[in-house]
């Protein structure tokens, strides 16, 4: 009987958008740009005061050169005055800015900003989002109760330093995320109840808690579960301190961005300075930025070592700046270690560069050693667990798949073709898959293989599938 | 009539009293009719009174769909389980061909049975179709009346001048002729 409920939707009334509740209405509003947000308010009389009350304001400001028209500047700003005007009895739950000035027109700007955060302070937000690329150089944040998530990204131009002053009356603060700020690491005890922490090119930051005595801020974060360390171009390390601080606060998601450095060796220190350091870890993220090293595999498998409790794995490689040779696989006997609880990984490889400077093996080599590295954790490693490969590849790099043909159909593995571009030849090894394990991700732009080649790829693979097995489920 | 089967039934009537007979599991994808159900104070057949019945046949799709997903996904590598990409582009396409007043009805539906995912999906398209339009062409893709004066009109759009405004660009360039 469910059959019948099958039929198309046929036009209906008329009276539509009036019947809406309001707070539907307010919440599609809140997803416009603030232009478009303030034209609705012609629209009837019904819509002419909605926007003075959406849960969320979004504004845009872009100072660029070639708007260098003072005048001009100084109206985009006054706007944003008068918005707040309206708003003054409302409470706002989400507040975003991104304000950019480049040409350094607007003078008002650090005077007008300080007022604007004062009234949002005054609103009871929950979401506060900025993103500064501005003459403002430090930032005191008022008190707000409310606040779960803080997210600063500055842009700061040169080596101007910009600091954040003060994060104590953030008391709900579940969720800061930090790019480009300093701050005095301190201020962290007064977060509660803080679970992630992101701090993304904080350099001053990173090499204190890396380096400085300051360890003892991340004791009191008991409830943070999620770091983010990205600190591209930072060189030092202390290695001891960031496994202490992983065990100390039971970190379970731990992003980590390494660069100019010999990775081994840094495992090695790790190891050295404690037994299991990422004994509670279920979620490691490693993107290597142009990373020097070749035996990022035995490295790896160092790492991992170390994660007994690890559920999902992320790699992504980047080697643009890569120069050396070509063994990356471990010689020796690896050592042995499990992981029961692995079941996703995801591998990046991202050659866009180095595919004009290097001849088709070296290309190749780090996907397969990549691949490698997979096989053995699960060949050797892996009780029963399936894997669920995402072998996201960026356009232009392998020739060939990342896996064999047996190999993926051994594993259970699902294969994402992300940006990857294949020829026709290169699904010839993993014909015997599951058709529908194979997805194709974004931009399939080959000219030799487009979405039609795939189409035939996958109505062959299910050909053969269909013959192999007797349970077809499509 | 089904009662022995091994799938509990749930019976909704709509406005304008079609009688669906669906799945518990389905239908307490609406969390609604799953508060409802699990207070046991629902009646033999549910009546959702502001809910046409070719508007709840789409909201019952969306509902089996979920169920399909979820069905499997306690466990890992289930083929039936979408990537964010896969997802997007599904409601893409239950959204698709759906016009505005349709569209008001299922937010309002959707709304009423509290199913978060099919209310987002209906806002995404919302948002779509209102962004970048100017309020005339607001008022035309949902048969709103302009009910200002021409001069309470221009009061408005003179207290917030800006955003009615071309960018100055263009003004810049058409002046420069």
């Amino acid at each position: 009987m469910e059959e019948k409920l099958k039929c198309v939707v046929p036009n209906s009334r008329e009276d539509g958008i009036r019947e809406l509740p309001e707070t539907v209405l307010l919440h599609i509003l809140s997803y416009l740009p603030i232009k478009d947000l303030i034209r609705t308010s012609i629209v009837a009389k019904q819509w002419r005061n909605l926007w003075k009350s959406v849960p969320s304001l979004k504004f845009n400001i872009s100072l660029c050169t070639r708007e260098s028209n003072k005048q001009y500047s100084e109206k985009k700003l006054d706007f944003v005055d008068k918005v707040f005007k309206c708003r003054d009895s409302f409470a706002l739950p989400e507040f975003h800015l991104s304000y950019s000035d480049t040409g350094k027109v607007g003078t008002s700007f650090p005077r007008r900003f300080k007022v604007w955060i004062e009234v949002v302070a005054r609103l009871k937000p929950r979401l506060v989002d900025l993103y500064l690329r501005s003459p403002l150089r430090s930032l005191q944040l008022p008190t707000m109760e409310a606040l779960e998530m803080l997210k600063l990204r500055v842009h700061n131009i040169g080596y101007e330093t910009f600091n954040l002053k003060s994060l104590s009356g953030l008391h709900s603060l579940k969720i800061l995320k930090l790019e480009g700020v300093d701050f005095c690491l301190g201020e962290l005890s007064d977060l509660p109840i803080l679970e992630e922490l992101h701090l993304r090119y904080c350099h001053f930051v990173a090499s204190f808690i890396l380096e400085g005595p300051n360890i003892f801020v991340f004791d009191k974060l008991s409830s943070l579960s999620n770091l983010v360390l990205d600190n591209r171009f930072s060189r030092s390390f202390g290695v001891d301190k960031l496994s202490k601080i992983i065990a100390g606060c039971s970190v379970n998601t731990f992003f980590w961005s390494c660069t100019y450095i010999v990775w081994s060796a840094l495992v090695e220190e790790l190891h050295a300075s404690v037994a299991t350091p990422f004994a509670n870890l279920k979620s490691l993220f490693l993107p290597f930025y142009c990373c020097y090293c070749d035996d990022y595999v035995e490295s790896v498998i160092y790492l991992l070592q170390s994660c007994p409790k690890l559920e999902k794995l992320v790699i992504k490689f980047e080697a643009r700046r890569h120069h050396g040779k070509n063994e990356c696989f471990p010689t020796k006997d690896p050592p042995k270690f499990a992981l029961p609880s692995l079941w996703e990984i995801e591998v990046a490889h991202d050659g866009k560069d180095e595919i004009q400077c290097c001849d088709g093996y070296h290309d190749n080599f780090r996907i397969w050693g990549t691949a490698d590295c997979l096989h053995y954790i699960r060949s050797d490693h892996l009780s029963e667990s399936p894997i669920r490969l995402r072998s996201a590849i960026t356009k232009g790099c392998p020739r060939r798949p990342p896996l064999s043909r047996r190999r993926c159909r051994d594993a259970g593995l699902s294969l994402v073709f992300e940006g990857y571009v294949p020829t026709a030849g290169s699904f010839s090894e993993i014909s015997a898959l599951d058709p529908e394990m194979c997805v194709m991700g974004s931009s399939p732009t080959s000219e030799k293989f487009g979405i039609e080649e795939f189409k035939l790829f996958k109505d062959n693979c299910k050909a053969n599938w269909s013959r192999k097995t007797k349970t077809n489920n499509y | 009539m089904s009662e022995s089967t091994e799938k509990k039934m749930v019976r909704l009537r709509s406005s304008d009293g079609e009688v669906f007979e669906v799945e518990e599991s389905v239908a307490k994808v609406a969390k609604t009719l799953q508060d409802m159900l699990e207070e046991d104070c629902a009646d033999a057949v549910i009546p959702i009174t502001c809910v046409r019945a070719p508007i709840l046949t789409k909201v019952i799709d969306y509902c089996k769909d979920q169920v399909m997903i979820s069905s499997s996904s306690s466990t890992t590598n289930n083929p039936n389980e979408r990537t964010e990409q896969e997802r997007k582009a599904w409601g893409q396409k239950f959204m698709e061909g759906v016009d505005s007043s349709t569209l008001c009805e299922l937010l309002v539906a959707s709304n009423f049975l509290n199913i978060e995912g099919l209310l987002n999906l209906g806002v995404d398209k919302m948002v779509s179709m209102i962004q970048g339009k100017y309020p005339q062409e607001i008022r035309d893709m949902f048969n709103v009346v302009n009910d200002f004066t021409p001069e309470e009109e221009e009061e408005i759009r003179n207290q917030n001048a800006w955003a009615f405004e071309r960018d100055p660009y263009y003004k810049k360039r058409s002046s420069s002729k």
